[in-house]
């Protein structure tokens, strides 16, 4: 078993989360993904709780780690020109460079396209922004609710009676880097056919439209916008209170059939006109002294689609996750803990997980060991501030 | 991108957002139908929406006409049920894509699942919606389309591979799984703090008090929140001017907004509601982008469909008058799908099996 990305080398600016999600999934896949810093304008994700041992420590975010994995890093003061020098050699090496700065940022320091495709005539450069490189909205700096609030998503999200709901967690900076992930390989195999590179420039608010594309078609058609738990595919899809504080499963009764299986269980099956309402109203009493988990299990026996919903504890020790999904690391700062692989699995192909890097932590062996620079001179840089 | 790219798709609702997106980059996609049709063909515009770009050819497994179009076949992308042998004796080096709700061998992959049960399961819907009523879904199918993002990236870091080696493979797929990445804060947070978390509206919660993120302007909706940017806070407060009340006394670097006290919060938050309510989302957003203010407006879907920035890049193509999204991104190589429509059921079967058949 041999790690499928395993020949190609990506030279990674991105930082937070939309870049560093998609160099994460390659670098699992055995990208040599050499992570590119700045000690004077950190990773965020690396000031973002929670810390192992419970205080800040730019190296011991888990939330860095779990964006991270797989990884090396070095830090480059890009500010100064000999900073970006050594940016350059980087990129001689490349396949790839990944960036999400904000508009301007990558030409001000003069590794623009046209700046990268002169010193690797074939290169991939993977963009990553809030509204896209182009169009009226081509600048616009991104906050963390930006993609949500330009893709309809917000707006389709909550409740019918009440305001536009915007999900607590930065949904932009999950689908786009998939996409950027997507792109990436597409490109690589593009380059394989022509051997041309390309710009690739990858919005934060498409990808979230895209997921969403039945519900803007169906939109269009006069469906109303915001569906909250129902689905128009299913009989009966809704969540259901159950025993204890803030319990809840989760059923869908998409076809006639489950529907009755469902009557079936809840002693209703000899209902005269039997109707999804009739079928609501008896699991609502049902769940109400039952337990969720027990509620999923017995109806997926009966062929039904159930879940319990679960909190952060219900997924951490989930089953289904137990064989592959979490993967064991040893780290510096986080000591022995787990990180989510991908969520794929290669009959012929393997992956890896191993522990992110500390802020700099491949200096060397990145510089001297893979660029064979002179150690002297690297040490003069490190003394120079321009690298850490 | 992928016009040397052929594919086979035996998916009908989970997985044909994968068989959309490698359409899309100009790989050959063909749907293998059963005689009767993808039964997603019902609803014509979901159909529509996850097919657009497609072929189609009537040719279920076990046919002579399947095994027509598997001997030049790259990638198949199915769900579970046909036996991977089977399909590489008919093309020893395919790219086998299964992509169901759990990962095939494990114990749950047989039970059955929706899209909301697998949001659920994935713990997002926990933190979804308000507090005073029950979780909530994300608009959409967002496990499946998770789940099928993620078979792409399987079915061209396989092809990848197999130009390294020669060799096709059995990729598998976990759309659970998918989803649970995508909760990326919950699981974390129990393991490393033993907390977990719950729906907290439309509040921003930073230390022991909450902020508001969606307002209410003279036509719509905006986002933006109280932060410890004193910067930023500035600048917001000289865009108000008159309207800024006793937030104009505030030394923003001498305080902490995530330790106020919620009842000074909700104080400040109520002269910055007055204010919102006297504009609209378009003025708003543009003194945003002219000042660094932290807001966006909140686009309808109807704002979506006729936006200047989405037209600009292409983004909606019209199919029987009904916009949907195209292009994946923008790129500086261009990228043809090699249809702008859904193909009617068989249209193809000159085209990929001629008289053959």
């Amino acid at each position: 078993m041999t790690l499928p990305l395993r020949d190609i080398k990506i030279a990674d600016f991105s930082w937070v989360g939309a870049g560093p999600r998609a160099t994460k999934d390659l670098a699992d896949l055995g990208a040599e993904v050499i992570k590119i810093e700045s000690r004077k304008r950190l990773d965020l994700g690396r000031m973002s709780p929670p810390f192992a041992g419970g205080k800040r420590d730019i190296d011991a975010s888990a939330f860095f780690a779990i964006t991270n994995t797989s990884k090396q890093s070095v830090a480059i003061n890009l500010a100064e020109p000999a900073g970006v020098d050594m940016a350059k050699k980087l990129v001689a090496r490349a396949d790839v460079v990944v960036e999400n700065f904000s508009a301007g940022f990558m030409e001000r320091i003069g590794l623009s396209f046209e700046e990268l495709k002169a010193i690797k005539p074939d290169i991939i450069l993977i963009s990553v922004s809030v509204a896209g490189r182009t169009g009226p909205l081509g600048k616009i700096r991104g906050y963390g609710n930006s993609a949500a609030a330009l893709s309809g998503l917000a707006s389709m999200s909550g409740w019918p009676d009440r305001a536009p709901h915007m999900p607590p967690f930065a949904y932009g900076d999950v689908v786009a880097p998939m996409f950027a992930t997507v792109a990436t390989l597409a490109a690589l195999e593009h380059k394989r056919k022509t051997g041309r590179g390309q710009h690739i420039d990858i919005s934060q608010v498409e990808p979230l439209i895209h997921t969403l594309a039945d519900s803007y078609a169906a939109i269009q058609k006069g469906k109303p916008a915001k569906q909250a738990n129902a689905s128009s595919s299913a009989l009966l899809q809704d969540v259901f209170s159950c025993r204890g504080k803030d319990q809840y499963v989760a059923v869908t009764l998409s076809t006639q059939q489950q529907l009755l299986a469902a009557a079936d269980l809840l002693d209703i099956a000899q209902t005269k006109d039997l109707s999804p309402e009739t079928v609501r109203d008896a699991l609502s009493c049902y769940c109400q002294t039952a337990d969720k988990h027990a509620v999923a299990k017995r109806f997926k026996q009966a062929g039904i689609a159930a879940e319990a919903v679960a909190d952060g504890r219900d997924v951490y020790t989930d089953e289904a996750l137990q064989h592959g999904h979490y993967r064991w690391i040893n780290h510096a700062k986080l000591g022995l803990c787990d990180m989510p692989a991908p969520p794929l699995r290669f009959s012929v192909s393997s992956d890896r997980v191993t522990a992110p890097p500390c802020l700099g932590e491949h200096l060397q062996e990145v510089f001297v060991s893979m660029l064979g620079e002179d150690p002297a001179h690297i040490s003069k840089l490190v003394d120079a501030g321009i690298l850490a | 991108m992928l016009s040397h790219v052929k594919v086979i798709d035996l998916t009908s609702h989970l997985g044909a957002f994968s068989g959309r997106m490698l359409a899309e980059l100009g790989a050959t996609v063909i749907k293998a139908e059963p005689e009767s049709g993808d039964p997603l063909r019902e609803d014509p515009e979901a159909f529509t929406a996850w097919n657009h770009g497609k072929r189609s050819v009537v040719a279920p497994p076990y046919t002579s006409a399947f095994s027509a179009l598997m001997a030049e076949a790259d990638i198949v992308i199915r769900t579970t049920g046909i036996p991977h042998r089977y399909l590489q004796d008919l093309k020893p080096d395919i790219i086998d894509v299964v992509i169901s709700g759990f990962m095939p061998g494990s114990e749950t992959l047989s039970e059955p699942v929706s899209d909301f049960t697998l949001m659920a399961r994935s713990g997002l819907m926990t933190i979804v919606g308000d507090p005073d009523r029950p979780p909530m879904t994300l608009p959409g199918e967002q496990a499946y389309a998770l789940g099928a993002i993620q078979a792409v990236t399987g079915a061209l870091t396989a092809l990848h591979e197999r130009a390294l080696t020669g060799k096709g493979q059995l990729v598998e797929v976990s759309a659970f799984q998918s989803a649970v990445l995508a909760n990326y804060r919950e699981p974390l947070t129990w393991a490393w703090t033993g907390k977990t978390g719950n729906r907290t509206g439309n509040l921003l919660i930073r230390g022991k008090s909450g902020v508001r993120q969606v307002w209410a302007c003279n036509d719509g909706f905006i986002t933006w929140a109280l932060v410890d940017n004193p910067a930023m806070m500035k600048s917001f407060i000289r865009v108000m001017g008159d309207h800024a009340g006793e937030l104009a006394e505030i030394r923003w670097e001498d305080i902490l907004v995530a330790d106020m006290p919620q009842t000074q919060l909700e104080s400040w938050e109520s002269h910055i509601a007055g204010f919102f309510m006297l504009h609209d989302k378009a003025t708003l957003a543009a003194w945003s982008a002219e000042n660094g203010l932290g807001l966006s407006q909140i686009d309808t879907p109807d704002d979506c469909l006729t936006s200047s920035q989405h037209a600009a890049r292409e983004l909606w193509v019209n199919i029987d008058d009904v916009k949907y999204p195209g292009p994946l991104w923008a790129s500086s190589e261009s990228t043809t799908p090699s249809a702008r429509r859904a193909p009617a059921l068989d249209e193809d079967r000159l085209a990929f099996l001629g008289g053959r058949i």
